[in-house]
């Protein structure tokens, strides 16, 4: 008798105790798993390389479209979706923020001004690199960009658009050009609308300047151009 | 071991077994399924689809691709051709296409560009045999070009100087950022974020202002004096844009792929739902046959065949159009073209064409295009943005029914913090123009009377 009493106490501490522990991780979920997101997700590495084509750069830009943007962050999932929706910034979530996103797309090297040369970036490095809007809006002369014209007949595709204010900046990339100062633009937009492809006029926008990355291969590359 | 040691024991050991089964289920929740990109999915044709061209010049088409969660060549596009039906001709002709970056251009020889303009659909050979056309419905559904010919051309009256900008008449309605009732929301602003405050606006036939506030998921209508009425909550997130329609009616669109939009009645009562089944939806227009979409550069979607009933995908595809008729059912679009020009049209209240081709100074290129509007005296009044490496301003201008330059004016670019940039600045009956300004507090919208 004594024994199912006990029993039943025991049982009856376990539930309780469960239904307790239940209750705290509802109320409490998201900080412990976004606490873990990016050390359980983010194990991407990074090689040098010889060569770097803006083709090559798009269609790494584009893989990562429709995921999330975390300021400061760098690693994207590529599930198809944003893994970190509306965490607060830099909440350790999914994906980069724009200058991030662009360091990882222009595979530009960790070091800042470290020269000529490309280093890749898996999209699952959680690496966000040295440079900040205010370095692609003003380069210095080591950096590997230099500013442009903001003409048409001046830009590329997987060249940049950026903007600086004392608060705030961005930069944005051009997957196509448009025409009346809009174009085809992949960035990483803000913690709302994550990694998108939109058509927006930064170009007619007087605060943005365009700035381009130097050195790309030849799209020809290896074949003999010309 | 005592009995409350072991009590202990067990509610520990209860409590790490409740925290571990409700870790696992809020990291599944949080996380979602581990899946790769789509395999073969076909392209997104990226095409800024053209409404007005030279007669007797070549006409220039791009058309850019994306290969949805892969890179390009997953879609394995091998070829492209401009199918192009010259007004008068019987037959289409094919212009192929030449990869240019990341798609292909052609050029419509000039011969095919006839006065009374020509059709177009492009069209993409794919891996395995297959084809994509653009706009889906291929020949059926053709966008359709007009031409300048017979427009006069006109020059920007006298100097110009992005900084010499016409003050507004005067300050509508203000309103601050901020949770309650009479306020808008606003994001980001700091570190690398954008900020974004309230998307769009739209003016009633009574002149009353409709703002969409995407953050809080509603609409603030102010009088036309600017006071504030009424809110309007919105069953989805991110209504990007918002549309007033002849009666009062209204038509919400939300933003991206995938898009939903809404008819709400007068009351705000949501009549219709309707999914938006093709490109990247940002804007949304009232006409007289229903809500029409905004999924790329001049192309707009009807989504529904009647109040309540949605389009098939296929069938808004087929609908795509470069243009749409207002709420008033009446016409009016503008063009940029080569050289610095910018050409308008519109139709004057007999049903008659009218329109000018503005010549802009050197160097001066054509920025977002805000809105061209035919008046009752046959005339129009345009609003388009300009640009420069030099700085940026958006014309304000009142053409006669000859297609004369009644007057132009230069006034500040609207804010650039409202997502459906071209609904930052609109028409108000009978001759001004709204535009919304922000600073750090909230915005503001200012009148601008447009002389002539």
């Amino acid at each position: 008798m004594k024994a199912t009493t006990e029993t039943a106490m025991v049982t009856k501490v376990l539930k309780i105790a469960a239904c307790v522990g239940l209750l705290m991780s509802a109320l409490f979920p998201p900080q412990r798993a976004l606490a873990t997101w990016a050390t359980e997700n983010c194990h991407g590495g990074g090689w040098g390389r010889e060569t770097w084509k803006r083709s090559q750069a798009d269609d790494y830009a584009m893989r990562a479209v429709g995921e999330g943007y975390e300021f400061g962050g760098g690693c994207y999932k590529l599930n198809g979706y944003d893994d970190t929706p509306n965490t607060a910034t830099d909440g350790g979530g999914e994906g980069a923020d724009c200058s991030g996103f662009t360091f990882k797309t222009w595979a530009l090297k960790s070091q800042l001004g470290s020269g000529a040369g490309f280093h890749f970036w898996e999209h699952r490095k959680n690496i966000h690199g040295p440079y900040s809007t205010w370095a692609y809006y003003d380069p210095a002369p080591s950096y590997p960009f230099r500013l442009i014209s903001k003409a048409y007949s001046a830009t590329a595709f997987m060249d940049a658009l950026t903007e600086r204010h004392p608060d705030w900046g961005h930069v944005a990339l051009i997957h196509q050009e448009g025409s009346s100062g809009s174009d085809y633009i992949v960035h990483a937009r803000n913690n709302t609308m994550g990694t998108e492809l939109r058509y927006l006029p930064y170009r007619s926008d007087a605060d943005y300047r365009a700035v381009a990355r130097e050195g790309w291969t030849a799209e020809c590359y290896p074949s003999r151009c010309g | 071991m005592s009995a409350g040691n072991s009590r202990r024991r067990l509610l520990v050991a209860g409590l790490v077994a409740g925290l571990a089964i409700g870790a696992a289920v809020g990291a599944t929740s949080l996380t979602g399924a581990s899946s790769e990109g789509p395999q073969g999915a076909p392209p997104v044709i990226l095409h800024v689809a053209r409404v007005l061209a030279d007669p007797g010049v070549d006409l220039e088409l791009m058309a850019g691709l994306a290969c949805p969660g892969g890179p390009l060549d997953a879609c394995a596009v091998d070829s492209a051709v401009a199918h192009v039906l010259s007004s008068g001709s019987t037959g289409w002709t094919d212009v192929d296409g030449t990869p240019d970056g990341r798609g292909f251009r052609f050029v419509v020889p000039g011969a095919s560009v006839a006065e009374d303009g020509l059709s177009y659909w492009l069209e993409f050979a794919i891996g395995g045999g297959g084809h994509v056309t653009f706009p889906e419905g291929g020949a059926a559904s053709a966008f359709h070009v007009v031409t300048t010919a017979g427009l006069p051309e006109v020059e920007w009256p006298g100097g110009f100087d992005f900084a010499a900008l016409r003050a507004s008449d005067d300050v509508v309605a203000q309103l601050r950022y901020g949770d309650d009732t009479s306020q808008v929301g606003r994001v980001g602003g700091v570190g690398d974020e954008q900020p974004l405050g309230p998307s769009s606006f739209d003016v009633a036939p009574d002149g009353s202002i409709h703002v969409a506030d995407w953050v809080h998921r509603r609409l603030l209508v102010l009088s036309p004096r600017g006071a504030y009425r009424r809110t309007v909550p919105l069953p989805v997130s991110r209504p990007v844009d918002v549309a007033v329609g002849a009666n009062g009616e209204l038509a919400v669109t939300t933003l991206g792929l995938g898009a939903t939009a809404f008819e709400l009645g007068v009351d705000g009562r949501v009549i219709g739902r309707y999914g938006v089944g093709t490109g990247v939806a940002e804007r949304i227009a009232l006409t007289p046959g229903g809500p029409h979409v905004w999924v790329g550069p001049a192309q707009w979607a009807p989504v529904r065949s009647r109040v309540g009933v949605a389009l098939p995908t296929e069938a808004q595809s087929r609908g795509l159009a470069s243009a749409v008729p207002g709420r008033d059912g009446t016409v009016a679009l503008s063009q940029d073209l080569a050289d610095g020009r910018v050409a308008f049209v519109w139709a004057r209240p007999d049903g008659s064409r009218a329109g000018a081709v503005l010549r802009l100074p050197s160097g001066v290129q054509p920025g977002v295009d805000y809105f061209v509007r035919g008046l009752p005296d046959g005339g129009a009044i345009a609003a388009r943005g300009l640009w420069s490496e030099m700085g940026e301003a958006v014309a304000l201008l009142r053409f006669t029914s000859g297609g004369g330059l009644a007057s132009a004016e230069l006034i500040a670019p609207p804010t650039h913090e409202m997502d459906a940039a071209a609904s930052a600045l609109r028409f108000r009956a009978p001759d001004e123009v709204l535009a919304v300004f922000a600073d750090e507090h909230g915005i503001r919208f200012e009148r601008f009377e447009v002389e002539g």
